[in-house]
């Protein structure tokens, strides 16, 4: 048998060895280089979003390095004043109170539906077509004329916490305004999760000064 | 008669077709050989890489941390902006358009009521002088349908009473 396998080799001893590199190559293309071309375009296309990952993680740091506390405390304040953390009864009697001095009216008396109390989601009853929970309050208020009654609407307006005015009905000198007050808890899992942060744009920075003339 | 002597050899002729059939192979092997080691080589320097960005984006994180409080100040403050300003774009603003239709009636009428809803708002208003209200159709109200800013589907006269007074009672709808 070795015999004839000996006699095999040396007969096609000069056939064998190309044979047996077209074999190799063709098992290299497939085995190796196929496989390659896969992984490599996988890494490229890993390697861009890490990128981007670190540059967005870099620009962050930045931001970071350039903020003061003092001032984004300020800016958290402004905030928290239009979007309380909570239905802060507190505020919102405020609100109705400061647009009733600024517009001559007298607020007689006002309503709230308070809903839930605590609970870490916004009862259906609280959410707002915006996103944003909302405490229905009614606002009864008089006035000399049914202009100021107006002017007391649109002062609200541009009164904190913010609000929307769903309804006003107003008979001679008396209005009653069905209103809507926003607020926003801290979703503290959400932001701790989040590493990546953004200096605010021109835009938001003319919002938040708007919002601080609006201030009560 | 030189030309038609065959000199090689049948055995040589075969020798010499193996040869460059193995050069062939040979040099096959060798092309496919150094692109996969190119190729290997080029994707352990990638993986090295990917590797360093790793530990860079983990040492940024772990800097990040560091800031703990401010980064947290700053997140709640962009995603309040982004609500606030979602509430101010959205509102429906109804005081300000009560406001203009009021700014429309003359002084010479009173306003009774006034009933403001999301699509509708209702005024109900008297006076004395019937040709106030020829001004309020033929002028007023003409001009504030042609006003885009409210953005007015149609005005409505729901009922004309005379009760001591004129009493008109209007109904504007708007397009929401």
């Amino acid at each position: 048998m070795k015999q004839k396998l000996f006699q095999i080799y040396t007969k096609y001893k000069k056939q064998i060895f190309p044979l047996a590199l077209t074999l190799l190559s063709l098992f290299i293309a497939f085995r190796v280089i196929l496989p390659q071309f896969r992984t490599i375009s996988e890494t490229n296309s890993v390697i861009k979003n890490k990128t981007q990952e670190l540059e967005n993680l870099n620009n962050s740091i930045r931001v970071l390095e350039t903020t003061s506390d003092d001032a984004v405390s300020e800016d958290l304040t402004i905030l928290t004043n239009a979007l309380p953390t909570s239905k802060d009864i507190t505020k919102i009697f405020g609100a109705l109170s400061s647009a009733a001095s600024a517009s001559n009216t007298e607020l007689n008396e006002f309503s709230l539906k308070i809903g839930g109390i605590l609970g870490k989601e916004v009862s259906s009853a609280d959410a707002s077509a915006i996103g944003v929970p909302q405490v229905s309050v009614v606002a009864k208020v008089s006035s000399s004329d049914a202009l100021s009654l107006i002017q007391f609407g649109q002062k609200l307006d541009q009164t904190l916490p913010l609000s929307e005015i769903k309804q006003i009905d107003a008979v001679g000198n008396l209005g009653t305004f069905e209103i809507n007050f926003y607020y926003k808890p801290i979703d503290q899992n959400l932001v701790s999760k989040k590493d990546v942060v953004s200096p605010l744009s021109q835009t938001d920075r003319n919002l938040l000064n708007q919002l601080a003339e609006w201030k009560q | 008669m030189n030309n038609d002597i065959n000199l090689v050899t049948q055995i040589e002729r075969r020798h010499d077709i193996y040869s460059k059939m193995f050069l062939a192979t040979a040099l096959l092997f060798g092309v496919i050989f150094a692109l996969a080691l190119v190729l290997t080589l080029y994707s352990l320097f990638l993986k090295a890489r990917y590797a360093s960005l790793s530990e860079n984006v983990v040492s940024a994180r772990t800097r990040i941390a560091g800031y703990g409080e401010v980064k947290q100040k700053i997140l709640i403050v962009s995603e309040r902006v982004d609500s606030a300003r979602n509430i101010i774009s959205k509102r429906n603003s109804l005081e300000t358009r009560t406001s203009q239709i009021l700014a429309t009636i003359p002084d010479v009428f009173s306003i009774d009521a006034i009933k403001a809803e999301n699509d509708v708002i209702t005024v109900e208003l008297g006076s004395s002088n019937l040709l106030a209200f020829d001004d309020l159709f033929e002028t007023r109200l003409l001009a504030l349908t042609k006003g885009e800013s409210l953005n007015l589907k149609k005005i409505e006269s729901s009922s004309f009473t005379r009760s001591g007074n004129y009493q008109l009672i209007l109904a504007f709808y708007f397009n929401i």
